[in-house]
């Protein structure tokens, strides 16, 4: 017992060392005599939000490299921490970051109840953190900066074109949090402001394996469109079933956030025919788009996939490289301010953040998922930079 | 509404053969060895990439659904081997079997990939049944389970194999001194058991979706069906998982999902509370 107490305590000081001389180093190196800034990613590698972890990872680091071999100011490095998806694990891994690894920036998480709880840190310590991902909206704060769609931009567009080419009756069903219930709050009030009508609403548990009973509902109600926001790994099991069960006959089916990486898990069939809203598709032809795609699989691989979620990344780290040239230090207060004056040329079109409430002016696009390209999505409608309305504002 | 109805009740049925399905390796290993094996969902999971694979490499999707329960067979000898030192202290197969299951998802990781696997559905379509559609490979699912139930009987109650896995429930000490070679038995338990695992998740691929972390999902309700149904009686599966989707299906239909759940659990905790052997069990869990 008592040896079993010095291999523990033995172990325990060598673990605090090695954090404390880890994070020392993070400070203290330049590289070409330049400074070094260090990025925080916190990164969704385990649990749902798994599948999107890699890509997130590499799109940052794509532009980690683009901004290295560059002739920038400043050297930039990064530290990863995986979030396991979970509020709790942000919190530790924010707290981590800021207090022992001293970085400079905070960019990642994937989940809205992650955000939501990492942004509590942030906010708390003054830290700047850069979010990649879909964002009800709600959370200001002068360090805060999201790139993520609000609702306003992922259904403003897409019901009245939905009412328009399927017609007024809905039925939605969506994941039990934060992201789905506030979106379809507003998707709602966007559905009767334009004459649609909802015919019913339904929300799940994480990892269900079995809808039947809640697609049966659906069914009976006949909508034009079955409208679902069922977030990460479920996303194809969901779909699995609702073709299953004959739906694609009987409605349109419709997401924001069915990306190329959710597409990867389905079989083109079972793709075909999937609406898809978001503000960017790998298909987008832009030159931007281009080398994104060829940097990306530089640190990713030959034909990895990648979706609005690493591009996000991939937008945020150049976002704030420029803001720091801009501001010349890498001091928050300046970056921060800096940041709401740099426009960035994004594989989907110029992304800047709203000076009001710093979520960014977005790309929109309606897309359709299409067997013969599969897991590519056709883009059907583009309806250029779009205001984000989320609903707070920092000034 | 009678037809709604009707549907709900086919779900019901479907459903529960999915549990009875997912749950039958585990309450084979659990009921007949006491090892409470945290593993089982990557089992399953690996179940599902075998016949992810088999597909990739241009093999037809029901050669993927013959091969997976014997690969997965092949890793529950290889698991059993490591699991056998602690048959003695079944508290401690939990962590032991849950340090395989991450080192097994994790491997998969880095084998195969983080990412979705895609699976095209081999028998895709619907039927009509009294004029309600329903997917034709739920009814598949349906047969399979029936099948697969019946063969496990016929191996527990009508051959040599089964009398010794019975003795060896009853008294495993009185067993082995009366000749039964009881490492062997485990051996070919926990194989049985892991293949049921895996044929599982080969089966239920095509409606789910495949990654590492797939398994998880079932894990839990496969535990729910086993611990409710009671150990030791196969029929205990069946009971357990017509006394999950039961509920279930039958209260969606009046009220939203999640209140059905917890309907469900309610159930469960009053069942345990009146019948701690579960509906079926020998023994008091």
């Amino acid at each position: 017992m008592k040896k079993c107490s010095v291999i523990m305590l033995v172990g325990f000081f060598l673990l605090f060392a090695g954090t404390d001389f880890f994070a020392a180093r993070v400070q203290a190196e330049t590289v070409d005599g330049k400074q070094v800034v260090t990025l925080g990613l916190l990164i969704p590698a385990t649990n749902i939000g798994a599948i999107f972890g890699n890509s997130m990872l590499n799109g940052a680091k794509a532009a980690i490299e683009e901004y290295n071999s560059s002739n920038g100011k400043f050297h930039l490095k990064y530290v990863v921490e995986d979030t396991a998806t979970q509020p709790d694990v942000g919190v530790q891994k924010a707290n981590k970051l800021i207090d022992q690894l001293k970085v400079d920036a905070i960019i990642g998480t994937l989940f809205t109840s992650v955000r939501q709880a990492v942004f509590n840190v942030t906010s708390k310590k003054g830290a700047i953190y850069m979010n990649p991902t879909y964002d009800p909206g709600g959370l200001c704060n002068k360090y805060y900066f999201s790139t993520g769609a609000v609702i306003n931009q992922q259904f403003g567009k897409f019901v009245p074109w939905m009412i328009k080419n399927f017609g007024p009756k809905f039925y939605l069903i969506g994941h039990d949090y934060a992201w789905p219930r506030q979106s379809f709050a507003l998707a709602k009030k966007i559905i009767a402001a334009e004459g649609g009508k909802v015919l019913g609403e339904e929300y799940v548990g994480f990892g269900l394996t079995d809808y039947s009973d809640v697609l049966r509902k659906c069914m009976a109600a006949k909508p034009d469109t079955l409208i679902f926001l069922i977030a990460g790994a479920d996303g194809p099991t969901f779909i699995k079933q609702v073709v299953g069960f004959g739906m694609k006959d009987m409605m349109k089916l419709a997401s924001a956030g069915f990306t190329e990486l959710a597409l990867d898990g389905l079989d083109p069939e079972t793709a075909d025919h999937i609406y898809t809203f978001a503000d960017y598709f790998m298909s987008i032809d832009t030159p931007e788009n281009k080398k994104f795609i060829a940097d990306y699989r530089k640190a990713a691989g030959k034909n990895d996939l990648v979706d609005l979620f690493g591009v996000n990344m991939y937008n945020n780290v150049h976002l704030y490289s420029l803001a720091l040239e801009k501001a010349g230090t890498k001091d928050k207060d300046a970056v921060a301010k800096a940041l709401l004056n740099v426009k960035f040329k994004s594989p989907g079109g110029e992304i800047f953040f709203d000076k009001k409430n710093q979520y960014a002016h977005l790309p929109s696009l309606v897309g359709v998922c299409l067997k013969d390209i599969w897991p590519m999505v056709k883009i059907i409608e583009n309806y250029g930079i779009m205001a984000p309305e989320p609903g707070c504002s920092v000034r | 509404m009678l037809e709604s109805i009707f549907a709900q009740v086919l779900n019901t049925i479907s459903f529960s053969m999915i549990l009875i399905l997912c749950a039958l390796g585990l309450s084979v290993i659990f009921g007949l060895m006491g090892v409470i094996n945290m593993a089982h969902g990557e089992l399953f999971m690996l179940g599902a990439y075998a016949i992810v694979i088999t597909q990739r490499n241009g093999g037809p999707v029901w050669l993927g659904i013959i091969l997976a329960p014997f690969f997965v067979g092949i890793i529950g000898l290889l698991i059993e081997r490591i699991v056998r030192e602690f048959y003695t202290r079944p508290m401690i197969t939990l962590p032991v079997t849950w340090g395989l299951s991450i080192a097994i998802r994790q491997l998969v990781k880095l084998l195969v990939g983080v990412g979705n696997q895609a699976l095209s559905n081999p028998y895709s379509g619907t039927v009509n049944i009294l004029g309600i559609p329903y997917p034709r490979y739920r009814i598949m699912i349906l047969l399979v389970t029936l099948i697969v139930f019946v063969f496990l009987f016929v191996l527990f109650q009508k051959t040599t194999f089964g009398l010794k896995c019975r003795a060896i429930i009853q008294n495993r000490e009185m067993a082995s001194s009366v000749g039964i070679n009881v490492i062997r038995v485990d051996q070919w338990t926990f194989a049985l058991g892991a293949a049921l695992a895996g044929f599982a998740g080969a089966i239920m691929a095509p409606l789910v979706t495949i990654q590492p972390e797939m398994g998880q999902g079932f894990l839990a309700q496969s535990f729910l069906v086993v611990i409710l149904g009671g150990v030791g009686n196969l029929f205990g599966i069946i009971g357990g998982a017509f006394l999950v989707s039961g509920p279930r299906f039958l209260l969606s239909y009046f009220m939203r999902l999640t209140q059905a759940q917890i309907f469900v659990f309610v159930i469960a905790i009053m069942v345990m509370r009146l019948r701690p052997k579960g509906l079926f069990g020998t023994k008091v869990l």
